[in-house]
């Protein structure tokens, strides 16, 4: 039968050539230029606004989207460069700070940004009401004045040795002041920064998806679109991983270390951490508010058994509050592994023994093996006698519970348990110290007050001499790690991170963040 | 076989002894075996104090960590080093309370409520009954996590979590026959010689349902335990250190490549004790004539 769309055969192939390269040429071409970057983590995003975040996971995220005054140049956090301020000068008395911006630079939205951006984003993070538990970073600011569009002028109370340092942190980053007020609350799903990502979708629970600024005004971003997804077990991560689903793996279990060492489809790759795990101790309550209890119980766990059995060896006892690695860092003597001692502190400031149950708290998937420590802590804490009651959270409603402040107790947050793991990975030295150990800090969930460790950190805050600065900080590291702790140290971390055939390029620092704008993919 | 008398409970025992040789005759050995490993079960959990005291099934003990099956340790350790025996069979004692606690309620609740709306046919049996349609849609997890919200994990919410879900399908399967049987001639003439409701319901329908009380109860049991060990898996069952199956199964999935003894230990465990109570309510059932199961 006649059919007017008929073939012949040869026709047939061409056309079927033709169809094929129509869309493989541009795919290939496309494909030069940009690729999907996938990444899974243990946690989900909480906020997107740098001003409130307190969580690593989600600080990995937005770090993409938004961009500082100054950064760090590299992981060794060696110098700090221009960003957003291309030069800055110090007045003679050191309490003016003068920053000359980048000009032409736009917000995601369109809004320029200038110095009265600068102004606004400073006093919001310092506004009670928007209550950011950072604010206390800032307090030593006094006054932000626009001397210009391009010129904008930071007054500080005392002489700040770390105003620079603050300002290339994380939460310092720069938000579209008109994004702020159009979103009011609602700001932190809706991030608008300078950076070389923008924030394209964000489906709470299932991944947050970023897509490549066409108009940053420094070196463009390698990767097309980058996919965040919460995976909370490290099992699954690997497997994502090893499947294909995922580029980057972070947070890899360490049994699941060796199997990516001995080739599979993916590379292990190991980094020095600032983190430290502990269990933080209620120091409002028995039977932690004594400080010779607190350093007994120290003496109670055998931290060497729990690296090698739990974490596979990666891991390193502390030997201080803070891991190689931080700015500052005095050294200490590990606390030996000597429960009699334990018992026998106990028994002295408990005569007949401690008879209330202390309340363990912990987190699972956030940490390295966070969960298994703390039954092991557990189990050596009914071993000196104690009787105790566990509990398990999720990463999201633990923070959220840690930090609610309760009536009595600490009064910065939780007074429900006696002792619950968290970690810190903190690479500033007065920032570390202020948080936990000063006891006006809004972070300072163990009520902790020390007033000799307070007269050290308030009479360093204001030294200008860095040698001098750090001299102090090791006197209180000392005290607090000799004479008063507020913690049950566990661990020093070590960050193990999956990545897949040709991937290239991250730039890991100590404090968990990766960089990842300038990640190629390979096939 | 079950006699339509007028208030004549089957002697138990009597039953059980005509159970296992109506077993033998039968020829199922492969009941037989699981009755044998119901007895073990409960054995082992009611034995467990003596065998293994608490602090041995506890204590975290890292240097002899994920150690393979030998003559000291005949089902090797866990990730933190406690005997896999010890956990196991203290594991049985939660599995077979919540089990056994939770289908009694279950039962008792069940067949109140069914028994009731059962005789009393009106408004109120019809409203409860699309209650109890309601709550079979309503799916068990979640259920269980309200539960776990409001009273904080453990054994009680456990328990309570599944009985509480069990009651609707108990009292839909007990409502039949209560229905069929107060339309029984021994009924009426109870009621003609002046017999009072309760009296009837409980001296003369329930005891000729005992048999399928039974039968349901030991299906029952096996779909709690397992429910129960998945609860726990979830996390929602009994905290660390207690041991249970479900737990020790989520606990060891991290290993399950290089230890397996430390899944397959609980695993198989609980593989094999809902396997023999499912085994067992079935020839159960078949032992009580199923034509009776509808002549009831």
């Amino acid at each position: 039968m006649f059919n007017p769309f008929s073939m012949t055969r040869r026709t047939h192939l061409k056309l079927g050539l033709a169809l094929f390269a129509s869309v493989a040429l541009p795919m290939a071409a496309v494909a030069e230029q940009s690729f999907e970057l996938r990444i899974v983590q243990g946690a989900d995003v909480d906020t997107l606004d740098p001003a409130v975040s307190r969580s690593t996971p989600s600080q990995l995220v937005f770090s993409n989207i938004f961009s500082t005054l100054v950064r760090w140049k590299d992981t060794k956090l060696s110098e700090l460069v221009p960003d957003l301020a291309v030069s800055w000068t110090k007045s003679d008395d050191g309490l003016k700070w003068t920053f000359k911006l980048r000009q032409d630079v736009k917000f995601h939205d369109g809004t320029p940004f200038d110095a009265e951006a600068v102004k606004f984003n400073i006093e919001r993070i310092l506004d009670p009401a928007l209550g950011s538990p950072n604010r206390s970073l800032f307090s030593g600011i006094s006054k932000v004045t626009v001397i210009d569009p391009q010129t904008v002028q930071i007054e500080t109370k005392e002489p700040s040795p770390i105003l620079l340092e603050t300002l290339a942190d994380e939460y310092s980053a720069m938000n579209s002041p008109t994004a702020v007020k159009e979103a009011g609350r609602a700001y932190s799903r809706k991030p608008v920064g300078t950076g070389p990502y923008v924030l394209s979708e964000w489906i709470p629970g299932q991944s947050v998806t970023l897509s490549r600024n066409p108009d940053y005004y420094g070196t463009p971003g390698k990767a097309g679109t980058m996919t965040f997804r919460p995976v909370p077990e490290a099992s699954a991560r690997l497997i994502e991983l090893q499947t294909g689903n995922a580029d980057i793996a972070l947070n890899i279990a360490p049994e699941s270390a060796s199997e990516l060492r001995e080739g599979g489809s993916g590379t292990l790759v190991q980094a020095p951490s600032s983190f430290q795990i502990f269990f933080e101790l209620n120091t409002t309550k028995p039977p932690f508010n004594d400080p010779r209890v607190r350093l007994a119980i120290n003496h109670a766990i055998d931290r060497q058994a729990i690296i090698d059995k739990i974490l596979g060896g990666y891991g390193k006892v502390p030997e201080g509050v803070f891991p190689e690695g931080v700015q500052g860092r005095a050294q200490q003597t590990a606390y030996a592994y000597d429960p009699d001692r334990a018992k026998a502190i106990f028994a002295e400031a408990f005569p007949g023994g401690f008879k209330e149950k202390v309340v363990i708290w912990t987190c699972a998937g956030r940490y390295m093996k966070d969960k298994e420590v703390a039954e092991t802590v557990q189990s050596y804490l009914s071993a000196i006698g104690l009787e105790t009651e566990f509990k398990v959270w999720e990463w999201a409603t633990y923070q959220k519970t840690l930090y609610r402040a309760e009536e009595g107790g600490t009064g910065k947050g939780t007074n429900a348990a006696n002792m619950w793991l968290l970690g810190t990975g903190i690479t500033n030295a007065d920032w570390r110290l202020h948080r936990k150990f000063h006891s006006s800090d809004a972070s300072n969930l163990t009520g902790y007050d020390n007033p000799k460790v307070d007269e050290l950190m308030d009479a360093a805050a204001t030294e200008m001499d860095y040698e001098t600065r750090m001299k102090v900080y090791g006197e209180v590291q000392s005290i607090v790690w000799n004479e008063a702790p507020n913690a049950l140290s566990l661990f020093d971390q070590v960050q193990l991170i999956g990545i897949g055939p040709g991937i290239k390029g991250l730039e890991i620092f100590g404090d968990e963040i990766v960089k990842l704008d300038q990640v190629t993919k390979e096939d | 076989m079950a006699p339509s008398t007028l208030a004549s409970p089957t002697p138990d025992a009597k039953q059980r002894q005509g159970f296992l040789g109506y077993l033998i005759r039968r020829r199922s050995y492969t009941v037989l075996a699981a009755a044998v490993v119901m007895v073990l079960f409960v054995a082992a959990a009611l034995a467990a104090p003596l065998l293994y005291d608490w602090e041995t099934t506890t204590r975290v003990a890292l240097d002899r960590a994920l150690m393979p099956l030998s003559a000291a340790y005949p089902l090797g350790t866990d990730e933190l080093g406690r005997d896999m025996v010890a956990r196991l069979i203290w594991g049985a004692r939660i599995t077979l309370v919540v089990g056994v606690v939770s289908v009694a309620i279950a039962m008792v609740v069940g067949v109140v409520i069914g028994a009731l709306c059962g005789y009393y046919e009106n408004w109120l049996s019809s409203a409860v009954m699309r209650f109890m349609d309601f709550m079979i849609a309503f799916p068990r997890t979640l259920f269980a996590i309200i539960i776990v919200t409001a009273f904080g994990s453990g054994v009680v919410s456990l328990i309570l979590a599944i009985g509480i879900s069990t009651v609707p399908a108990n009292v839909r399967l007990f409502r039949g026959p209560v229905l069929a049987l107060k339309r029984r001639q021994f009924t009426t003439a109870a009621k003609a010689l002046g017999a009072k409701d309760s009296s009837i319901l409980f001296s003369h329908i329930l005891p000729n349902t005992m048999s399928l009380v039974i039968i349901q109860g030991t299906l029952s049991l096996a779909e709690a335990i397992l429910i129960g060990a998945g609860l726990s898996f979830l996390g929602l069952g009994p905290q660390p250190p207690t041991p249970e199956w479900g737990a020790m199964i989520a606990a060891s999935r991290a290993h399950i490549t290089t230890h397996p003894h430390v899944i397959l230990v609980p695993g198989l465990a609980l593989f094999l004790v809902i396997l023999s109570f499912n085994l067992v309510g079935d020839a159960l059932r078949d032992y009580i004539d199923p034509r009776s199961r509808k002549a009831l």
